[in-house]
C-alpha cells in the first residue's frame, strides 16, 4: 500500500476533525490499531501492549456499566416550552410524567427509527426553561454560542424535529407544532451533558438567551 | 448516576462521529451523531444493556441522516478545503467509494481506529472491514495516480 494515500487520508482526517471541532479519534489519543495487518502498518503500536490496554478498558467499562446504572429520576426530562410569550422568550409551561417500566418501554421501541413514535417519554417529569427573545426572522429562532454554535428552530415545523448545532454538538430533541416545543432529550455540548441545575447562556443575534434546566417541581 | 452516561458519550461519541461524518459528510454526519446520542439518552436503560450499543447507534444515525434532504458529500457544497489542507483529488475519490468503504478507510487510516472498532460500528466482521479497506485503498490509489508500493 502506498504511504502517500495514508498520508493524504490522515491529512484529510485532521482537516475534517478541525472542521467538525469535536474529537473523532480513539480516546487515548494514540492509534487504536489492533495490529491487524492491513497494508501499511507504520504507526501501529505493539500488539501485546495494545491488547492489554483494550482489555483493561473493556473491564473498566463493564464494571462502570454494572455499578452505575442511573436511576431514572436523575434524568432530564421532557418539558413543554411555551413559545407564545411575546418578546420574552420561551418558558416552560408543562411537563410530562411517565413511570413505566423501562423494559416495557423497550419492548415498544425496538425500532431505531427517529420518527415521532420512537420518542416514548420515559423520563420522569422535569421542567426546563428557556428564556430569551425571538429574532426578527419570520418563523425562525436562531442563536449562537461562542460564535460557533448556531441552531435554528423552525416554528412552523410539525412533528418530530431536532435542533442541532454546528461546531459543538448540541441538540434539543422533541416535538413541536406552531405553538409549542416539547423537549424530550437533554442538551449535549461536546461530551458534556447539561443536567438539572445547569444553565446555558446563549449569545444570539437578538440578545442573550439563558437556558435553565430545572428539576421537577421547581418554579 | 449520570456519570455512566457521560462516560458512554465520552467513549462512544468520537467513534460514532467519525463514522457518521465519514459516511454522510460533515454537516449531516455531525447532526446524525448528535441525534444518535440524544436517542441513547432517551433510551439509556435499553442502550446500556446492549451488546453493541455503538453499532446500534450508528444505525440510529443512519436513519437520522436519511431525513436530511440535503445533497450528500463529505463537505457542504462550496465549502472545499484549501489545497494545502487536503489533496484536491482525495475528496472526489472518497465520494466515489461506498459508505462502508469510506467509513473504513477514513476511520482506520485517517483517525487511527482499529479494524475491530470499525467492525463494531458497522456491525460486520473484521474480514469484511479488511475487504472494504483493501478495495477502498485500491480505488484511492488509482484516483490519486499513486503507484502501489507493497
Amino acid at each position: 500500500m502506498s504511504t502517500d494515500v495514508v498520508y493524504e487520508l490522515r491529512e484529510c482526517a485532521n482537516w475534517l476533525e478541525r472542521r467538525v471541532g469535536l474529537p473523532m479519534r480513539p480516546p487515548t489519543g494514540e492509534p487504536d490499531n489492533d495490529g491487524s495487518k492491513v497494508g501499511d502498518n507504520s504507526g501501529t503500536p505493539r500488539r501485546g501492549r495494545h491488547i492489554v490496554v483494550v482489555a483493561c478498558c473493556v473491564a473498566v467499562v463493564a464494571v462502570m456499566v454494572m455499578v452505575s446504572r442511573r436511576p431514572a429520576e436523575h434524568r432530564i426530562s421532557p418539558a413543554i416550552v411555551d413559545t407564545s410569550v411575546d418578546n420574552g422568550g420561551v418558558r416552560v409551561s408543562d411537563s410530562v410524567d411517565d413511570d413505566r417500566d423501562p423494559m416495557e418501554v423497550a419492548e415498544s421501541t425496538l425500532s431505531p427509527t427517529l420518527d415521532g413514535s420512537a420518542f416514548d417519554r420515559t423520563d420522569p417529569a422535569r421542567v426546563d426553561e428557556l428564556i430569551g427573545r425571538w429574532s426578527d426572522s419570520v418563523n425562525t429562532f436562531t442563536f449562537a454560542l461562542d460564535g460557533t454554535l448556531t441552531f435554528t428552530l423552525d416554528q412552523s415545523c410539525d412533528g418530530t424535529y431536532a435542533l442541532s448545532a454546528r461546531g459543538d454538538i448540541d441538540v434539543l430533541f422533541g416535538d413541536c407544532d406552531d405553538a409549542s416545543v416539547s423537549l424530550t432529550a437533554p442538551i449535549f455540548r461536546g461530551a458534556t451533558v447539561y443536567r438539572v441545575g445547569d444553565s446555558l447562556y446563549l449569545d444570539g443575534d437578538a440578545g442573550v438567551f439563558r437556558l435553565d434546566l430545572k428539576g421537577e417541581g421547581e418554579s | 448516576m449520570g456519570m455512566s452516561f457521560d462516560s458512554f458519550v465520552e467513549m462512544t461519541g468520537p467513534r460514532l462521529r467519525a463514522a457518521l461524518v465519514a459516511a454522510y459528510g460533515v454537516e449531516i454526519g455531525q447532526d446524525a451523531a448528535a441525534e444518535a446520542l440524544a436517542y441513547a439518552w432517551e433510551h439509556w436503560e435499553r442502550i446500556q444493556m446492549m451488546r453493541n450499543p455503538v453499532g446500534y447507534l450508528y444505525r440510529v444515525g443512519q436513519t437520522a441522516s436519511r431525513r436530511a434532504r440535503r445533497p450528500q458529500g463529505l463537505l457542504p457544497a462550496g465549502d472545499m478545503p484549501e489545497q494545502r489542507d487536503v489533496e484536491p483529488r482525495l475528496l472526489p475519490a472518497l465520494a466515489q467509494l461506498s459508505d462502508s468503504q469510506r467509513v473504513a478507510v477514513l476511520m482506520v487510516h485517517g483517525y487511527g481506529w482499529s479494524i475491530t472498532s470499525v467492525a463494531e460500528v458497522l456491525e460486520v466482521s473484521v474480514s469484511t472491514v479488511r475487504t472494504h479497506l483493501s478495495r477502498a485503498l485500491v480505488r484511492l490509489q488509482a484516483a490519486l495516480e499513486v503507484d502501489r508500493v507493497d
